[in-house]
Parts: C-alpha cells; sequence; structure tokens
C-alpha cells in the first residue's frame, strides 16, 4: 500500500490497469443495458417502473462506495501524508457526487408514480441528500485556501466527520419507519426476484468499471497539476 | 414500459448524460493539465552519448 504513495509508481499501475477497466465497462453496460431495459421481468407490484432501480440502486451504491474511498483516502492522508491518497480522495468527489446526484433524481422519478410524490423528508432520502452536500462540501472547501495543503488537511476532517453518515443511510430503513423499501440483501434474503439480479449485478459493475476509469483519470490530472504548480515555482525562482 | 415511459426512459438519460459530462469533463481536465505543463516545461535539448559524436555518423546518440 505504501509502496504506491509514489506518484510514479502509482500511474505506473494505472496506466496498466485502465484498458481493463474500460473494457470490462463496455462488456457489462453492453451486455447489462438490455437486460435492465427488454428481456428482465417488471415487477408484479410496481410493473416496469422496477427498471429504474438498475440505474437507482448501482449509483446509491457507488454514491456510498466513493465515499468510504473518499474516507478511506483521507484517514491515509492525515496519518501518513501520502498525497497519492489524498489525491485518490479528492479524484472521488465529483464522482461520488455525480452518482449520488443520480441516485436522489432517479429515486424521485421512480417515487412519482409509486409513492405519488418525489419526495418525502424520510430517513432514507434525507440521509443521501445529506450525503450529496457532504459531497459538495468537500470539494468546495478543498479548493477554499491559498495554499493547497490547508485545503487538503480540512477537507480530508471533513470527509472523516461525515463519514458517520454512511451506518445511517446503511441502516435508516431497519431503523426507522420509511416509505422506501428495505434492502434489497438482507438476513431475510433478497427482497427482489432473482430474475432481476444478473442485470442488477452488470449494472453495478458497469458503474464500477467506470468509477475506476474515471478515478483514475482524476488523479492523473491531479498529478500534473501538482507538476504545473512545481513548474511554475521553478519558473518564479 | 407499461404505461411508465415518462419515468423509465428519463432516468436512463440522466445516467448517460451524468456518466458522459463527467468522463469529457475528466478527460478535458487532464489534456489542459498535460498541454499547460508541456508549455512551462522547456523543451528538451539533445545531447550527444559520446562528446565527440558531432552527429556526423548518422547522429544517433
Amino acid at each position: 500500500m505504501h509502496a504506491f504513495a509514489n506518484p510514479t509508481r502509482f500511474l505506473k499501475l494505472a496506466a496498466a490497469i485502465q484498458p481493463w477497466a474500460v473494457g470490462l465497462c463496455i462488456i457489462c453496460f453492453a451486455v447489462g443495458l438490455p437486460m435492465a431495459l427488454v428481456f428482465s421481468p417488471p415487477d408484479y407490484q410496481q410493473g416496469d417502473t422496477v427498471r429504474i432501480m438498475y440505474i437507482h440502486v448501482p449509483s446509491a451504491w457507488m454514491g456510498l462506495f466513493a465515499y468510504g474511498v473518499m474516507a478511506a483516502g483521507s484517514a491515509s492522508y492525515l496519518i501518513w501524508r501520502h498525497p497519492v491518497a489524498n489525491m485518490v480522495a479528492r479524484a472521488s468527489a465529483p464522482i461520488g457526487a455525480m452518482f449520488t446526484a443520480l441516485c436522489l433524481l432517479t429515486g424521485m422519478l421512480w417515487g412519482e408514480p409509486m409513492w405519488g410524490t418525489p419526495w418525502v423528508w424520510d430517513a432514507r432520502l434525507t440521509s443521501m441528500l445529506v450525503l450529496f452536500f457532504l459531497y459538495l462540501g468537500y470539494m468546495a472547501l478543498g479548493d477554499a485556501f491559498d495554499r493547497p495543503e490547508q485545503g487538503d488537511k480540512a477537507a480530508a476532517i471533513l470527509a472523516l466527520v461525515g463519514s458517520v453518515n454512511l451506518p445511517i443511510i446503511k441502516f435508516s430503513v431497519d431503523w426507522w419507519n420509511s416509505l422506501h423499501q428495505p434492502s434489497i440483501f438482507s438476513m431475510a434474503g433478497v427482497s427482489v426476484d432473482t430474475a432481476m439480479l444478473p442485470p442488477l449485478f452488470l449494472m453495478v459493475g458497469a458503474f464500477q468499471f467506470y468509477y475506476v476509469v474515471v478515478v483514475l483519470m482524476r488523479v492523473r490530472a491531479h498529478v500534473l497539476a501538482a507538476k504545473v504548480r512545481a513548474a511554475r515555482l521553478m519558473r518564479a525562482a | 414500459m407499461g404505461g411508465y415511459a415518462a419515468f423509465v426512459w428519463p432516468a436512463y438519460a440522466l445516467a448517460v448524460i451524468g456518466l458522459i459530462t463527467l468522463l469529457v469533463i475528466s478527460r478535458r481536465s487532464v489534456t489542459a493539465r498535460q498541454a499547460e505543463l508541456d508549455r512551462l516545461r522547456p523543451p528538451r535539448t539533445e545531447t550527444p552519448a559520446d562528446p565527440q559524436d558531432n552527429g556526423a555518423n548518422g547522429g544517433e546518440a
């Protein structure tokens, strides 16, 4: 793990991983989308609106996953001063924010025909909205200082404090009475038809590989930005 | 779509827009920073491996 604190070594590994991630992402989308839109069965209660699940659920999982990566990278940066860990955290934030926004918007599109309203101030929906604001706050705070190190440190602390929201999101449907349906996977078993699981996992895979592709791209952009800052200092000296 | 096309298709359209927009922004960020770095860094001058080699033998350093 510590070996990849070196940006050059990390970028070499990233260059090897990226083509595979691109290929796997395309394959998952190419197989998963037709299954999600055409071949998977409609729900016996919700009809074809259940097809929104194949976007909504992977987006929600990716919103949580990206925040987990952000929190782990921030902890690693604060404890060991790993520059790459901070870059991974900073690179994860916009991707996580996009997935969280996608989860909220697709949830509204699903809620309107099924609940009769696009939004309720329910524990699950509200905690997801808080997650979205945490992402926005993290990105704003990271860029709010003249010295980038100060912004990185402040944003890392916010990411760690905000991670308390992750178990609240996960268990909100168990802890409080909620209009939102319970988790798909629980100790009681799977709450959806097993025919819906292959397209769901393919779409999760597609989103996961998309995340890998974009996060590596954004880490590369952060490394280049650091080199630009160093080159500017060399010129000014 | 069983009467729900007005909800299902916009959900997928939002996903496509979000995924593509972020991918394009990220790609542009890399190319812009690479271009800025290339502009800031002085061009590298080729130095022959052998000081006696003036390039007359084919210029192979």
